[in-house]
């Protein structure tokens, strides 16, 4: 009879847990269960529609925060572009992007946007119209129209030594300025002279543009 | 009930509160305190409330239920690292009926019980206490915890002979 006592059997491990259940229930019984999920999920509710709350107060603020960031931000970039738009300069870029990869083919182009400028090469001297160079450029301010260029010139190109003059160039960073301002005092040079090949029949590079 | 969204019906919520005593118990065995139980019920409960657009058979919500309350608990156990043996004792009988060494003993045998269940693998434990405290079916318990009625019927048989195991080890080492 001890023994049946002390052995853990089915029947006894029921009879606890239902005594512990009913002990369970007598200290909280249903009414309190449903009163404290129901306080619960009301006290939830509260801090929910209290985050809500809170929200809603700095949500406008944010907005109006972003709009005015928004609204300086294109304010500035309106402010910034440039006048009209660069094109040449971004037709030049992209030249310098390719003069700057040593296994391009890009001296075709740059010797065709001198060609295009009514310039022609010879040896060690660019020789051209200065007018026609500055209308040119000009034009292609206006078109934008990218420079293109027979291929067979390419191999009459010297390119040690313009690739040499067109890195000065980049290193200025002012590619279409610097031909533009060139043109412009070769223009001084020769008294508003229309034709530089009238007085000299050719046109040199300056100094530093030489190889 | 049927053919509406689980969020938009109070209904299925209302339906949920009548397995409270079920959810209640299975507390009851996680946590082995009444009002731990109590708390986790109300854990229970809440999450259910926030969750229910979730439920996707609002025909049978219990599983999803269950499944809620034993996660809950496991989680509780897991911030706790094991159940804690708690003052509360079931054992109070009315005592004119019985020998004082009737209940020294039975007030001993139920804490070793409590000492045995607490060392259950979590596992074991889940199946005896959804199947002993919850009342749940192998079906059920099978839903709730994600394996097959043969599995379930299997792992309670073997919480039911790890629980008298270690209840005997740990009444072993008392009488030593």
């Amino acid at each position: 009879m001890e023994k049946k006592n002390k052995e853990l059997t089915q029947e006894k491990i029921r009879n606890w847990i239902l005594k512990e259940e009913k002990e369970a229930s007598q200290l909280i019984d249903d009414e309190r269960l449903n009163e404290g999920i129901r306080q619960r999920i009301l006290q939830s509710e509260k801090d929910k529609e209290r985050m809500m709350h809170k929200h809603r107060r700095w949500i406008p603020a944010a907005a109006a925060a972003f709009l005015i960031c928004s609204a300086g931000i294109i304010s500035w970039q309106i402010l910034s572009r440039p006048a009209e738009p660069d094109l040449f300069s971004t037709n030049m870029k992209r030249m310098i992007a390719k003069i700057s990869d040593p296994g391009s083919i890009v001296m075709s182009q740059e010797y065709s946007f001198l060609e295009t400028c009514g310039f022609k090469y010879s040896e060690t001297n660019w020789t051209g119209s200065i007018d026609k160079a500055i209308s040119k450029v000009n034009e292609e301010l206006e078109k934008s129209e990218s420079i293109r260029s027979p291929s067979s010139t390419l191999e009459n190109i010297p390119h040690l030594n313009f690739k040499e003059k067109m890195r000065i160039l980049i290193e200025e960073k002012q590619v279409h300025q610097v031909f533009y301002r060139y043109f412009q005092d070769l223009k001084e040079e020769t008294n508003g002279s229309k034709s530089l090949s009238h007085r000299t029949g050719r046109v040199d590079l300056p100094e530093r543009f030489r190889s | 009930m049927s053919g509406s969204h689980p969020a938009r019906n109070p209904q299925i919520f209302s339906d949920l509160i009548e397995y409270k005593r079920n959810v209640f118990r299975i507390c009851l065995g996680f946590s082995r305190n009444p009002f731990d139980a109590e708390e986790l019920t109300q854990e229970v409960y809440l999450k259910a409330f926030k969750k229910i657009g979730t439920l996707k058979n609002p025909k049978n919500p219990r599983s999803w239920l269950f499944k809620i309350a034993k996660n809950t608990c496991l989680d509780n156990l897991r911030k706790t690292q094991g159940v804690q043996l708690t003052s509360f004792d079931a054992g109070n009988e009315p005592e004119d009926t019985q020998t004082p060494e009737y209940l020294v003993l039975r007030d001993e045998q139920f804490r070793m019980f409590k000492e045995a269940v607490n060392r259950l693998p979590r596992k074991l434990l889940t199946v005896f206490i959804l199947r002993e405290y919850g009342q749940l079916s192998y079906v059920e318990i099978a839903a709730v915890s994600g394996t097959k009625k043969g599995t379930v019927m299997s792992r309670l048989n073997r919480a039911r002979a790890a629980l008298l195991s270690i209840y005997r080890e740990i009444s072993d080492g008392k009488k030593e």
